[in-house]
This record gives structure tokens, C-alpha cells and sequence, in this order.
């Protein structure tokens, strides 16, 4: 019997194991492949410059127009979806506490929001865009990657809020606060690292879209100057680069998507180091 | 007119009586219903809650203790399945049916809850906030009232060479001496206290019960407690409360020592 169990013990140590690892090895191999294919063509100029006349061909050049396109793209996204999301998130844990039916039914709009192909984004995006008479832009191209990020950032700062214990908005209330004062001074303290991990998240996700931008941000060779000009942005020049015949012009596309691994890299560890700084102050 | 009758003086009297009660009374509780769903937790509570002396809430678990002393200050609000009626006189405000500034009644009330929870700020600051929540801007009165509170929970000598640090990184029995210090600081007039020992070592726990001693001096203090001989020790009145409904209250020599009712015996039984 005991010996079954010491057996059965060791099986499930194994395999639980084993899936986590497996997983770990996969993003590993993932990022081994990225680089060593695009290991080649990783250089400087890569990430200073514009692409040339003939970039695409094997010319001379590098992808910063992407790249600025990609951040200027994510991080305006990311800036829309904090001005709606931070606030929905502490009222759905402040305001909302006493109606837990609405607050349910809140809380599966938005991740059925978090579970749309961005492709759909993208086509709503491209519709609204039409609709306002404006023309593929970086404008166009935020204000569709925020759709899609708007209910990351709501959602995961939610998960955080929603763990702090309610003897801590008694706490709170019973000194004077008032509800939003609550929220505001004490929720949002004690879940700020929640929201940097939103922020996060929702950049990762802003960032690495190909499908919402497709329609909305078009794509150009030039860094934009205005919020009307077109931008380009990383997975949409990793996309023409990939399906170009040309070998060298493949590898460059393994490049890019090497930055945009590394910048995606920078963001969470840097965001994590932030997040640890500010909230010492915070219960465990 | 009519003449007054004999009958009518009695009234009278009886208004008087009822007046100086109320008079001596910090927080006066009328009919008191709160359901969850179908299952009545508070039914038609009437109790007076004396100035400056120490209640006692006394019960089994579940009997609706903490309920109460959540409705008194309005904190029923965060819980959606509690339908509260009836009133709670603060003074001459009822806090349940008031619309204009609950959090200025909540105010009047510092809370103590079973585990503490300090605010994610620093030790200072916990204590600071509710200060300038009163509407206090001079820094040099902020941080004399933040020492002398802390000094009054008898904390200040263990923190004061560190009071811009987490209030985390307290003990929990100092973390619960500052959620009493912070409480104070708002000047309450009355302390509710939901078996505020309960998560605490001996040590702390004595030194929770000694504040209350002094601290009853200047304020009303309403508290839980599933400990009998605290309840012994600090009670001016104890309320023995058995599913939702006020059993036995009085003195706590005559309650504890000559329960009444069957439900206080059996209690006081399985308890000592």
C-alpha cells in the first residue's frame, strides 16, 4: 500500500514535471531558433536605420522604422488603455463590491473582449477608421491595438485587486475614506504591482500584433512625424521580409524578430523591477 | 387640556427614564433586521450602547456578533447579500438612513478587526492619513498627534527609529497596537473591536486589553470577543447574543454569574 503510494507519488513528480519543463524548453527553442537564424544579420545598422530604395531586395538599410512605428504604436495603446482601464478595474473592486452579479457578468464581457481574434479588432478598427474618414494611420493604429489591450489591462489588474482582502477597504472606510478615496489611495497602492504586470501584458500583447495594425496602421518606410501619417511596425516587416524569396532578406525578418524578443524582454524586467520598487510598502 | 393623570406622570417619568438612557447612551440600536437571502442574521435587535463603559458582545460562532458591530458603522455596505433595516442612532444621526456623510459618522468610530490591516503605506503614514483626512494640513501637528498616539498604544519606542519603514514589516501584534493608534488618531468617540486578540500572542493581547482599560475612560468600546475571561476583565455590560437575537444583557456579574436563559448557561459551560 505504501509502496503504491510512494510509486504513484514519484509517477505524477515526473509528469507534472515534465510538462513544465517541456514548456520552458519550447520557449527556449523558440528563441534559440530566432537567433541563431537572424544571429547573421543583427546588427547595429539593423536598429539605426531606415530601410533603403531597395531593402527588400537585399539592399542596404535597417528596420527603425518599424521598431519606432511598433513603440509608438504599443506604447499609445497601452497609454489609452490605462486612462480607461485602471479606473474600471478599481471601480468594478470598489463601487462594485456589493453587486456580485453585475460584477460577474462585467468580468465575462471583458475576458469574452480578451478572447477575440484581433483579426476582428482589426476589422472593427478598419470599419471606425472608414467611418471617420480617416486614412491608415498611427491615429488609426493605437486607437485599434487599444481596443484589443484595453480589456488585458482591465482584467489582470482586476485578478490583483480582486485578492486584497476586504478587511482592508473596512480598514479604510471605517477611518473616513471615502469609496473612491479608497480606490484610489489604498487599492491602487496595494495592487500596484498587479498593474504593472497588466501594463506589461497589455504591451507584450500590443506590441507583438500583427493582425490589428494590418488594415489600420499601414505600413511606410519612414518613421511618422504626426498621428495621421502611416506606421509601420515589427510583425507586419517581419511578415514581408519572411515571405520574401530572397535568403538574406529572410534572415533580416529572423533579426526583427529578434528585437522584437528583446524588446519585449526589456519591458517585463524592467517593468518587474519597478514593480518590486513600488510596492514595499505592501502587505503580503 | 386634559388634567395630568396619574397614569400620565408615569408616562412622563418613562420618557424621562428613557431620555437619561438615552442620554448616557453612545449609540442606540432600533429594531435591527439584517437578513442574507432568506436566513435572518439580526432579528429586531433593540439595544443601548452605554457612554464611556466597555459592551461586551457575547455568543456562539455565527450567532451574529460581528454582523452587529459591522452595521453599526455602515460596513454592511461592502457586502451585497446583507439587507439592513432599523436604525442606529449615532448621537442624534442614524448612520443606517442617512444619505450625507457616512464617512464622516464612520469616523466617529475606529475599528479594530481580528487580524490587522494596516494600510500598504509607511507606519507614519497610516497613521497620518486619517489626521489628514480630518482636514489637518500642518505637518508639525500631524507628526505630534502620529507620536503621541503611538506613544498612547505604547508602540512609539519600538518604532520610532524606523517610522518611514512598511508598516509590514511589524509584528502582527504591533501591527494591531497601530490599527488601534491609527483609529484613535481620527478622535473617535466609540472603538469596535471584533475579537481583536483573537490572532495575537499573550503579550500583545495584555497589552490590547490594558489600552482598553485606560482608553474607556474617554471613549464608548464595543467588542467581540469569544474569550470569557476577557470578556470577564474589561466588561462594563455584557450583550449575550444566541442566533440573531439578544438573549441576555446587564452587568457582567449578574449575566456571567447567574446566566438566565439555557442557551447562556450551556455557553458559559462549554466555555470556562
Amino acid at each position: 500500500m505504501q509502496k503504491g503510494k510512494i510509486f504513484e507519488e514519484r509517477i505524477f513528480k515526473v509528469l507534472t514535471g515534465a510538462a513544465c519543463y517541456s514548456l520552458i524548453a519550447i520557449l527556449g527553442y523558440i528563441i534559440f531558433i530566432i537567433f541563431r537564424k537572424g544571429f547573421s544579420s543583427l546588427t547595429l545598422e539593423m536598429i539605426t536605420q531606415l530601410p533603403s530604395g531597395g531593402y527588400y531586395y537585399g539592399g542596404e538599410g535597417g528596420v527603425l522604422n518599424a521598431i519606432a512605428g511598433s513603440l509608438y504604436i504599443a506604447g499609445g495603446a497601452t497609454l489609452i488603455a490605462l486612462i480607461l482601464g485602471v479606473p474600471a478595474a478599481l471601480y468594478i473592486n470598489s463601487h462594485l463590491i456589493r453587486y456580485k452579479r453585475t460584477q460577474n457578468t462585467v468580468r465575462y464581457i471583458l475576458d469574452s473582449l480578451w478572447g477575440i481574434p484581433s483579426i476582428v479588432y482589426g476589422a472593427f478598427g478598419f470599419t471606425l477608421m472608414i467611418w471617420l474618414g480617416m486614412s491608415a494611420s498611427l491615429l488609426a493604429g493605437i486607437i485599434t491595438v487599444s481596443f484589443l489591450i484595453t480589456p488585458i489591462v482591465i482584467r489582470s489588474f482586476d485578478e490583483v485587486l480582486s485578492t486584497i482582502p476586504i478587511g482592508l477597504q473596512e480598514a479604510a472606510l471605517s477611518l473616513g475614506f471615502t469609496r473612491s478615496q479608497t480606490a484610489f489611495k489604498i487599492l491602487l497602492k496595494q495592487g500596484f504591482s498587479g498593474l504593472i504586470t497588466a501594463i506589461l501584458l497589455a504591451f507584450g500583447r500590443g506590441i507583438g500584433d500583427a493582425a490589428s495594425v494590418l488594415f489600420t496602421a499601414g505600413y511606410t518606410d519612414l518613421i511618422p512625424a504626426n498621428l495621421d501619417e502611416p506606421a509601420a511596425t515589427l510583425p507586419l516587416s517581419i511578415f514581408f521580409q519572411l515571405s520574401s524569396p530572397i535568403p538574406e532578406v529572410r534572415e533580416r525578418a529572423y533579426a526583427a524578430a529578434a528585437i522584437l524578443t528583446i524588446i519585449v524582454l526589456v519591458i517585463s524586467l524592467s517593468a518587474r523591477y519597478f514593480a518590486k520598487r513600488y510596492s514595499k510598502g505592501n502587505l503580503k | 387640556m386634559n388634567t395630568l393623570t396619574a397614569e400620565k406622570t408615569d408616562t412622563f417619568c418613562d420618557i424621562a427614564a428613557q431620555r437619561k438612557t438615552r442620554n448616557e447612551s453612545a449609540i442606540s440600536i432600533k429594531n435591527l433586521n439584517v437578513y442574507a437571502g432568506d436566513h435572518h442574521i439580526l432579528n429586531n435587535i433593540n439595544l443601548e450602547i452605554p457612554k464611556n463603559k466597555v459592551t461586551v458582545l457575547l455568543g456562539p460562532s455565527g450567532c451574529g456578533k460581528t454582523t452587529l458591530l459591522k452595521s453599526l458603522n455602515k460596513l454592511t455596505d461592502l457586502y451585497k447579500e446583507l439587507d439592513v433595516s432599523g436604525n442606529v442612532f449615532i448621537g442624534a444621526d442614524d448612520i443606517l438612513n442617512s444619505n450625507h456623510n457616512i464617512p464622516m459618522l464612520r469616523q466617529k468610530m475606529g475599528l479594530l478587526s481580528q487580524k490587522p490591516y494596516p494600510l500598504p503605506v509607511s507606519i507614519f503614514k497610516n497613521i497620518a492619513y486619517g489626521i489628514k483626512l480630518k482636514g489637518v494640513r500642518d505637518k508639525k501637528l500631524i507628526a505630534f498627534n502620529v507620536e503621541q498616539k503611538l506613544k498612547e498604544v505604547g508602540l512609539w519606542y519600538e518604532v520610532k527609529d524606523r517610522l518611514h519603514s512598511s508598516a509590514d514589516s511589524l509584528s502582527i501584534g504591533q501591527q494591531q497596537r497601530l490599527c488601534l493608534a491609527r483609529g484613535l488618531a481620527v478622535k473617535p468617540q466609540i472603538i469596535l473591536a471584533d475579537e481583536p486578540t483573537s490572532a495575537l500572542d499573550p503579550m500583545s493581547s495584555k497589552i490590547i486589553e490594558e489600552r482598553f482599560r485606560e482608553l474607556k475612560k474617554h471613549y464608548t468600546i464595543v467588542i467581540v470577543t469569544h474569550i470569557l475571561r476577557q470578556a470577564q476583565r474589561l466588561a462594563d455590560n455584557v450583550v449575550f447574543m444566541h442566533y440573531g437575537k439578544i438573549v441576555e444583557q446587564g452587568d457582567p456579574e449578574a449575566v456571567l454569574k447567574n446566566p438566565q436563559s439555557q442557551q447562556l448557561k450551556e455557553y458559559l459551560v462549554d466555555g470556562f
